[in-house]
């Protein structure tokens, strides 16, 4: 990944945030518009923030 | 002791940064008080059986921040930010030289001898985390920062955004991001090793 693909993953990572969690999976598929890797790279971050609680 | 105000360490740092030496002098306890502090929180934390001696700890990363003595100190923070590189530092290189221990059997050289006690799962979790955090630098390396100051000096939310000059909800959202984006790099790395 380069920093301008984690930086455009980081935005969609907020904006997800931001809604109720069964809102996000439509969110996401919007605004890839077809980008299947990227829309991957978000949910799996979003998978991962749930687990990620206090492990450092 | 009383605690000092943040105005009083900034006020002798500040001193001491223009040459007066005395300043030193009475900066010293308050500061090794305060990486106390800082170490306890870190040693109490999450990492059951993590058990580098505070005051080894301590002592180690004051000495090395006496090396650093024509780094412009400009604020608590600021000092703050240089404790956790040598937290860091410290910790990580420790931990690597017990990971080098553990696999080749060699005989220990670390100055930290007398807390040779961090237990071997705790020292692979401190590399990797370590490794991690290099490539999130490469990425964002303002995530890496705030993960730095976070973990490695113990920093608040509110202290981070101080030293890094941002705002509190940037400190939220990087730290967010950093630490799911670290769980799934550590959890990943775990997977191909036990493969």
């Amino acid at each position: 990944m380069t920093p301008e693909q984690y930086r455009r993953v980081g935005e969609l990572y907020h904006a997800a945030m931001e809604l109720e969690p069964e809102a996000r999976p439509d969110f996401l598929v919007g605004a890839c518009s077809g980008d299947e890797s990227l829309r991957r790279e978000v949910e799996s971050l979003l998978r991962a923030r749930q687990q990620a609680d206090g492990f450092i | 002791m009383a605690i000092p105000s943040t105005q009083e360490i900034t006020q002798l740092l500040i001193a001491w940064n223009n040459g007066d030496a005395a300043a030193l002098e009475q900066l010293t306890p308050l500061v090794q008080a305060e990486l106390h502090r800082l170490a306890k929180r870190y040693m109490a934390g999450e990492r059951q059986g993590h058990i580098l001696q505070t005051t080894a700890l301590v002592n180690e990363a004051w000495l090395r921040l006496i090396d650093w003595q024509n780094v412009e100190w400009q604020s608590r923070a600021h000092f703050f930010g240089l404790a956790a590189q040598i937290m860091r530092r410290i910790l990580v290189d420790f931990a690597r030289a017990r990971h080098r221990d553990k696999r080749g059997g060699d005989a220990l050289q670390v100055s930290l001898s007398e807390a040779a006690n961090v237990a071997w799962e705790q020292s692979a979790d401190l590399v990797a985390l370590d490794d991690a955090l290099q490539e999130l630098e490469k990425l964002e390396p303002r995530q890496s920062r705030v993960v730095e100051l976070r973990f490695f000096a113990g920093l608040s939310l509110e202290e981070t955004a101080e030293a890094l000059k941002v705002s509190v909800g940037t400190v939220r959202r990087d730290w967010s991001l950093a630490e799911a984006w670290l769980f799934r790099e550590l959890n990943r790395k775990e997977q191909l090793d036990d493969a």
